[in-house]
C-alpha cells in the first residue's frame, strides 16, 4: 500500500469511517513512516483549529435576526388575542348581541342608581333645613347662678 | 405562527445558525455580507416555516438557501471563479512578503490556505468541516454523488494539509 492510501485511511479513521481490519495496518504504517506520522499530526492540528474557529458566532446577530421578524412572533395579550381569534360569523353576532344587551342593562341600572342617589341627597337636604328651623324656633333659656344664702 | 412553532423555530435556529453562518462567512469572506445573508436565510425559513413538510431536512434546506444567496452575492459582486483565482494569485504574492511570525500562527495559516483553494473546492471543504454536513447532504446540496464528494474531499484535504505542512515547516 502507498502513503497516499494510508493518508486516505487517516481521514477515514478520524471520521470513524475506517474498517477495523485496516486500523492495524494504519497504526503499523504510522509507527514506521515519518511522512505519514507528520501528516497525521498536521491533520489533527488542523482539525482542532477548525473546530475552534467554527465555534465563533456574533452575539449581536441573534438580536438582529429576531428583531427583523414580523411582530407576530411577540406574545400577544389575552385582549389582543380575542380580536385576532378566528370565529364563525354566527358566534361573532351572538357575542356582539350579548355585549349590547348587557351594556343596556348596565346603563339602565346605572341611571336608577343615579336617580336614587339624587333623591337621597334631596331628602338629606330637607332634613337638614328642618333641623335648622327647629333649632332656631326653640326658646332661649336663661341660666342664673345658684346663691349660697338660699340653702 | 403558533407558540409551539415559535419554540421549534427557535430550537432549529440555535441548532443550525453556526453551520449556516460559517458556510456563508467562509465563502464570502466578508462579515457584514455574511450577517445579511444569514438574516435573509432565516427570514425565509420563518416565512415558509408552516409549509415545511420534512423538518429533518431543515439543514439541507438552510444550506441550499444559503448557497443560493452566496451565489447571488457572487453574481452581484462579479466574483466569478476566474476573479477568485486572480485574487488568489494576488493573495499568494502578498503572502510571500508577510512576516515569519504571522506564518507561525496555525489558525492564520489554515485560513489562508483555505482561502487559496478554488471556490468549488473551498465550498466542499467548508460544508464538511464548518457546517458539519454529511457526504450525502453535500452531494444533495451540490448536485453530485456521495462517492464523488468523498473522493473530491480527500483530494482537497490532502492538498490543504500538504500546503499547511509546507508553511509550518513540517516535512510530508
Amino acid at each position: 500500500m502507498s502513503c497516499n492510501e494510508y493518508q486516505m485511511f487517516i481521514h477515514q479513521f478520524l471520521e470513524n469511517d475506517l474498517e477495523i481490519q485496516f486500523r492495524e495496518n494504519l497504526f503499523d504504517h504510522l509507527s514506521s513512516c515519518e511522512t505519514c506520522k507528520n501528516y497525521f499530526s498536521t491533520v489533527v492540528s488542523v482539525q482542532t483549529t477548525l473546530r475552534e474557529d467554527g465555534q465563533e458566532f456574533p452575539v449581536s446577530l441573534n438580536q438582529q435576526i429576531f428583531s427583523s421578524f414580523p411582530k407576530v412572533n411577540e406574545k400577544g395579550t389575552h385582549f389582543s388575542n380575542f380580536f385576532t381569534l378566528k370565529m364563525p360569523a354566527y358566534l361573532t353576532y351572538a357575542v356582539m348581541i350579548i355585549i349590547v344587551v348587557v351594556g343596556m342593562l348596565f346603563f339602565n341600572q346605572l341611571n336608577k342608581y343615579k336617580e336614587e342617589l339624587h333623591e337621597t341627597a334631596l331628602q338629606l337636604k330637607e332634613q337638614k333645613q328642618t333641623i335648622e328651623m327647629l333649632y332656631h324656633a326653640m326658646p332661649t333659656i336663661e341660666v342664673h347662678p345658684v346663691s349660697t344664702n338660699n340653702l | 405562527m403558533k407558540s409551539n412553532n415559535l419554540l421549534f423555530f427557535s430550537q432549529l435556529y440555535h441548532e443550525h445558525k453556526k453551520a449556516v453562518y460559517h458556510y456563508v462567512l467562509k465563502m464570502t469572506g466578508l462579515q457584514m455580507a455574511a450577517e445579511d445573508i444569514v438574516q435573509n436565510v432565516f427570514m425565509r425559513l420563518f416565512e415558509k416555516f408552516g409549509t415545511i413538510k420534512q423538518p429533518d431536512r431543515i439543514r439541507y434546506w438552510l444550506i441550499s438557501a444559503a448557497r443560493n444567496e452566496v451565489y447571488d452575492f457572487f453574481r452581484k459582486e462579479k466574483l466569478r471563479k476566474e476573479d477568485s483565482l486572480e485574487e488568489n494569485q494576488e493573495l499568494q504574492s502578498e503572502h510571500s512578503v508577510e512576516s515569519e511570525f504571522a506564518e507561525l500562527e496555525m489558525k492564520q495559516v489554515v485560513l489562508r490556505e483555505m482561502e487559496l483553494l478554488p471556490i468549488d473546492q473551498k465550498e466542499l471543504f467548508v460544508l464538511r468541516e464548518y457546517s458539519g454536513l454529511s457526504y450525502e447532504e453535500i452531494a444533495q446540496a451540490t448536485g453530485t454523488s456521495k462517492e464523488l464528494v468523498k473522493s473530491r474531499l480527500f483530494t482537497i484535504r490532502q492538498k490543504l494539509i500538504r500546503n499547511i505542512a509546507k508553511r509550518i515547516g513540517v516535512k510530508i
